[in-house]
């Protein structure tokens, strides 16, 4: 009875995958290892400029689709509000509601020139399709002034944070790193004690931030609901920017620190605008900078 | 073989742009299914090891280009995965639902493997998956449901991306 024996052939097909596997694994080790390649700025610019279109095409499409809908909407509600024209506490709350809206987009205004560094403020045009990353791409690159490891801050309903810092920078788009990201570690204080810890993330913005390097002397001193903040200590952030509230402390007994978890102040899934900022140059239309205003 | 494998890289760039411009800003969505592994899957399944090798490559850049990721994780991680199912080629036959559904759950499965075992000769800054998990479930679910839409869909140009005719017949 005739054996069937399984035969390897070194081919075309197994040379292919043996240099791109090489190629790919020294891109990886150059990557991982904190080199930075000017091959992937471009790519990165060619490919995000490239999604930047799609956003653009894909957002014009979807407006346009809201504003016929919208259209329909508007003359159906247009009829009942004809009748309903005579009613002044309507009248009044809607006009509430605009005037709410309004001081929110001047709230934004207000920040970004009342921030004493340059800033940029930007608009979060896509976030990261492999799950296990967590990068959010943004509509200004080099061209208009961004450069990598500048920090990302955002307001929202009145409240400032850090949203995380740039890590790769295109031409027109750049690319966020997350407080959220596994990657990511900062300097914090814990706002009352003045403790500095590091704060990093756990993948996902639905997990809580981990605070580590506290000690346990100071335990009786928080308190659920603490700020913690920047501490600006490695001149990577600027000082005092809000990170996130202490929601959980562990105490294990083989550690001399505490484990504390913090939830961040941001709400990453509402998040559409950022502001980059430049901790090395003054803003010129900040508040009391004197001439530009 | 040219004009099939740049068919389907255009087929990968698109789907990555689909991934990266508009699924990701769904935040509704639990996970983000992987369409660029079910598309170099099927054009490996379809064409073989040559071509599963180069398509999974190519996907594998525009993947890095858009994601956080170290540069070069998905390059490799693809390429071996488009390898892998080149092996499967007019051995197995991608029509139906049920078939497409077991290979993209398989292939799910594989690609979180790979990645641990490439996080164990890159330890820096490579994340894993955890296999007990909700999120990692719920893309299993999720590339299985979508593997036979998708395979259906890129059935439609086919003529495109065959290298051999007889196969996809």
């Amino acid at each position: 009875m005739a054996r069937r024996q399984f035969r390897f052939r070194f081919q075309l097909p197994e040379f292919v995958l043996t240099v791109l596997v090489l190629f790919s694994g020294v891109m990886l080790a150059f990557s991982s290892g904190g080199f930075v390649i000017s091959f992937e700025k471009i790519g990165f610019t060619l490919v995000s400029s490239l999604q930047k279109g799609v956003h653009a095409v894909a957002a014009g499409v979807g407006n346009t689709v809201n504003a016929v809908h919208e259209l329909s909407r508007l003359s159906e509600e247009n009829a009942e509000l004809t009748e309903k024209l005579k009613n002044y506490e309507y009248l009044q709350r809607t006009n509430t509601e605009i005037r709410k809206e309004n001081e929110r987009l001047k709230e934004q205004l207000r920040f970004s020139q009342s921030v004493e560094q340059k800033n940029f403020p930007a608009q979060i045009i896509g976030r990261d399709p492999d799950g296990l990353y967590s990068g959010l791409t943004i509509n200004k690159g080099s061209r208009h002034g961004i450069r990598k490891n500048m920090p990302v801050i955002a307001i929202q309903n009145g409240t400032v944070g850090l949203v995380g810092k740039v890590v790769t920078v295109g031409v027109g788009t750049s690319l966020i790193m997350p407080v959220y990201d596994a990657k990511c570690t900062v300097s914090g204080r814990i706002q009352n004690t003045r403790d500095i810890g590091l704060i990093s993330g756990r993948g996902t913005a639905e997990n809580p931030l981990a605070m580590k390097y506290i000690k346990k002397r100071v335990l009786d001193e928080l308190h659920f609901g603490d700020l913690v903040v920047t501490s600006g200590e490695s001149e990577n952030y600027m000082r005092d920017i809000p990170i996130g509230s202490i929601s959980k402390i562990t105490v294990l007994d083989y550690d001399a620190s505490l484990n504390i978890e913090l939830t961040p102040i941001l709400d990453f899934a509402r998040l559409e605008t950022v502001i980059v900022t430049d901790i090395k140059e003054q803003n010129p239309d900040a508040d009391g900078a004197g001439g530009a205003r | 073989m040219i004009k099939p494998f740049l068919v389907a890289t255009l087929f990968s760039l698109g789907f990555a742009l689909f991934e990266a411009a508009i699924l990701s800003n769904l935040l509704f969505l639990p996970v983000m299914p992987d369409f660029l592994l079910l598309c170099t899957l099927y054009f490996s399944v379809q064409n073989g090891t040559l071509f599963g090798t180069a398509n999974g490559f190519m996907s594998g850049v525009f993947l890095d280009f858009l994601s956080a990721s170290p540069f070069g994780l998905h390059c490799l991680l693809r390429t071996v995965l488009g390898y892998v199912g080149g092996r499967f080629h007019k051995t197995l036959n991608i029509g139906g639902i049920l078939l497409p559904m077991l290979l993209g759950l398989v292939a799910t499965l594989l690609k979180a493997l790979a990645v641990w075992l490439i996080s164990l000769f890159f330890p820096l800054g490579i994340q894993t998956y955890h296999l007990i998990s909700a999120r990692f479930a719920a893309e299993l679910v999720c590339n299985a449901v979508l593997a036979p839409v998708t395979f259906r869909f890129l059935d439609m140009f086919a003529r495109f991306t065959a290298v051999d005719m007889e196969s996809v017949a």
